[in-house]
């Protein structure tokens, strides 16, 4: 039998791959046992909690308008927690996506204080999870109305367990009615009240940003501007930075606030990761 | 029984859309070798979730700039050439389209060029940051559109061309009237393009990219059930292998999701992937048995070529896809041999993904070999795909080989039929050729 030329390509390609399979196995082998710290390190997911009466799918319509001028497309995965603290999930987080949005609703999605400390509890068994899942060392978190109560109420109350573990780096509440419907602000609720006394467990790094609707000169057509710029006993000089800010004009509504142009390019501004260097290498062609 | 499966190839071979594509891929070869060499590279190093790129901790040890500098390279030659190769492959099915019937070829492979480009504008036009050439049907993974753009003009102008035949020196006098002559037809086929691309205006059809197959892709990403794998399989390797490659790459890249997620979990517990709840993955399955990354097909026959060495032309193009095969960049073989819309190549792109599944599932169902949960890197050669994608399990390997061996015998019989259908088109062709210079 005369011998073919090609045996030595074929030996060829079997030596490099055996010359890099060795180190692959152990790389191997070490990555997955170090996997837990180090993976994901550069995911930084937006966690969204939509307000009362809303469900995970509130924010379809603010990410589209979020994904079609931005370079890089967020995935989205939907978590509805039932009352029983059961998790199911929907989408997916892509693999490539160092910023994906994470939507956490409620099955019990309904207004008052008591529901808020429920859906804090709720939220805190979805928050597990993905921190289970997902090791991610900081993420952002985003409120439309109760979502944002429901936020601080978690923040005063469970963010301590995840001490060292990750961090919330900012949280934009939209019309989130601090005082509930309350005009006057000496007149306290009971939840404001407890917010103020806990306050001091608020995160010194976090930045707040709190949004407000201008529909006429005092509300945004249900919550009192009044009740949302009563955040400012809650964060003010406990947090990093808290920034306060009015939307008014068209789609100025309360309901309508997740959706407005303005408050698009403000999430964008300074809730999302500006396009830096690491996110560049993260992007991949996918072809 | 060879012969005949030959005659019958060969039947489907002479018509003249697959004679067209023929010619047209196998005049494209450079081009997607090229691109996958820089896939490769790419892939390999200048990923974070590369390969080499993590083994060998390149991130200490390459600079930031220089790294930069091999990303900007591979990625912009990847984009010239994979990214608008639907131009190349429209002007080319277009030329030879009309050369099948002796009209100017030129003008065809330009006239389907601008209205490829148009329907990718009007798919782009819609959103912010799009442009003409970053449209999903310009890309490789789309081909199919861009060969039926390019065969559609060069039917219009075989309908309506004028006869042509190309002679060595062309003076102004016979341009000009080439170009007068080829009104008709381009006028024609540019009205139907404009048509086609308000409809995809109008539409707002991003026509084709991984979005247009997301429920694909999510249905097989989330399926733990067998049955609802083969059919998603069929239907992913039909798409790839008529030049619709984007669900079968996107199965391989984004393999994050809760399902992995829960079953990534559980083996980190556990130190293993023997009791994870989703056994049956789809894309799991696929990915690290099914296409194994390229290999249970591609690589396997390239191995077969080069096992066989009876015919240098082939071989040289088997040699030249060997690295960026091994690797999972497969498409420089796809376009080269051409193996994309050749008739042979139709039931082994679907079968043989379909045996590996069917015997990869019953033996995690007998547990055999655990499941592939675990992380893989970018360009992990198919081969390897499980053995790591499992924590280094020997059996798994020893399963992968066997499996690979067995795609081998099974495409033997297929090359061989190849062979015999290149042999008679061959000659059937030598005989045209002598008929026309008589």
């Amino acid at each position: 039998m005369h011998k073919n030329p090609n045996f030595k390509w074929l030996m060829l390609l079997l030596l490099i791959l055996l010359l890099l399979a060795v180190p692959s196995y152990v790389w191997m082998k070490k990555e997955n046992n170090a996997r837990a710290q180090r993976s994901k390190s550069q995911l930084s997911p937006v966690i969204m909690v939509p307000g009362s009466s809303a469900t995970t799918e509130r924010f379809n319509e603010l990410i589209d308008l979020l994904n079609q001028s931005s370079e890089n497309h967020h995935s989205v995965m939907k978590i509805t927690v039932s009352r029983e603290s059961k998790l199911s999930y929907s989408g997916t987080i892509g693999k490539n996506d160092l910023e994906p949005f994470i939507i956490i609703g409620f099955a019990n999605n309904k207004d008052g204080y008591a529901n808020i400390k429920k859906q804090a509890t709720w939220l805190d068994t979805a928050f597990d999870s993905l921190m289970h899942n997902y090791k991610f060392n900081n993420f952002k978190a985003f409120g439309h109305s109760n979502g944002g109560l429901i936020w601080t109420y978690w923040l005063e109350h469970y963010y301590s367990q995840y001490n060292g573990e990750t961090k919330m780096k900012r949280l934009l509440t939209l019309g989130t009615p601090y005082n509930f419907t309350e005009t006057n602000t000496d007149n306290r609720t009971q939840m404001l009240a407890d917010f103020v006394k806990n306050r001091s467990k608020l995160p010194k790094n976090l930045r707040v940003y709190s949004l407000s609707g201008g529909k006429d000169y005092d509300s945004d057509g249900i919550v009192p501007e009044s009740s949302v710029a009563a955040g400012k006993f809650i964060f003010q000089n406990q947090v990093k930075a808290y920034t306060a800010m009015t939307v008014t004009g068209k789609e100025a509504d309360h309901s309508d606030l997740p959706q407005n142009k303005q408050v698009v390019q403000t999430i964008r501004q300074y809730l999302l990761h500006q396009s830096r260097k690491f996110e560049n290498k993260g992007k991949d062609i996918q072809k | 029984m060879l012969d005949y499966a030959a005659r019958f190839i060969l039947k489907i071979r002479s018509n003249p859309f697959f004679r067209a594509i023929q010619r047209t891929l196998v005049m494209l070869m450079p081009i997607a070798v090229l691109g996958s060499y820089f896939k490769l590279i790419l892939d390999l190093i200048f990923s974070p979730e590369g390969m080499v790129y993590n083994i060998f901790g390149l991130d200490k040890i390459i600079p930031d700039h220089l790294w930069y500098a091999g990303l900007f390279v591979s990625r912009g030659m990847i984009e010239v050439t994979f990214g608008v190769f639907g131009v190349y492959a429209c002007f080319f099915m277009a030329r030879y389209t009309a050369h099948i019937y002796h009209k100017d070829a030129t003008l065809a492979g330009l006239t389907s060029v601008i209205i490829l480009l148009f329907c990718s504008y009007g798919s782009t036009s819609g959103q912010r940051s799009g442009n003409v050439y970053s449209s999903g049907i310009l890309q490789i993974n789309s081909v199919f559109i861009s060969l039926v753009v390019g065969y559609m003009v060069g039917q219009v102008f075989h309908l309506l061309g004028k006869e042509y035949l190309p002679v060595k020196v062309e003076s102004t006098k016979i341009i000009r009237q080439r170009a007068w002559d080829a009104l008709l037809p381009a006028m024609v086929s540019l009205s139907i393009g404009i048509i086609l691309g308000i409809i995809i205006y109008e539409l707002q059809l991003k026509v084709i990219n991984s979005a247009s197959f997301s429920e694909i892709v999510s249905r097989v990403q989330t399926t733990n059930n067998i049955g609802e794998v083969i059919i998603l399989t069929i239907v992913i390797t039909f798409l790839n292998w008529i030049g619709i490659g984007f669900p079968l790459r996107s199965i391989g890249e984004s393999l994050n999701n809760a399902y992995t997620a829960e079953n990534m979990t559980v083996a980190f517990q556990h130190g293993s992937s023997w009791n994870v709840p989703y056994k049956f993955l789809g894309s799991s399955l696929i990915n690290s048995y099914g296409v194994m990354g390229g290999a249970s097909i591609l690589l396997a026959i390239i191995v077969l070529l080069l096992l066989q060495h009876n015919n240098p032309e082939i071989e040289a193009i088997a040699k030249v896809n060997l690295l960026p095969a091994a690797f999972g960049s497969t498409i420089g073989l796809a376009v080269g041999l051409p193996i994309l819309l050749d008739p042979i190549f139709l039931l082994p792109s679907m079968l043989i993904p379909i045996i590996n599944i069917l015997l990869a599932a019953g033996a995690i169902y007998f547990r055999l070999i655990p499941v592939c949960v675990y992380p893989i890197l970018k360009g992990t050669p198919g081969i390897l795909i499980s053995f790591f994608g499992t924590n280094g399990n020997w059996s798994a390997l020893f399963f992968t080989i066997l499996l690979f061996i067995l795609d081998i015998a099974m495409l033997w019989p297929i090359i061989k039929i190849n062979d015999l259908v290149n042999l008679k088109l061959r000659s059937k062709e030598g005989r045209t050729i002598n008929a026309q210079k008589s």
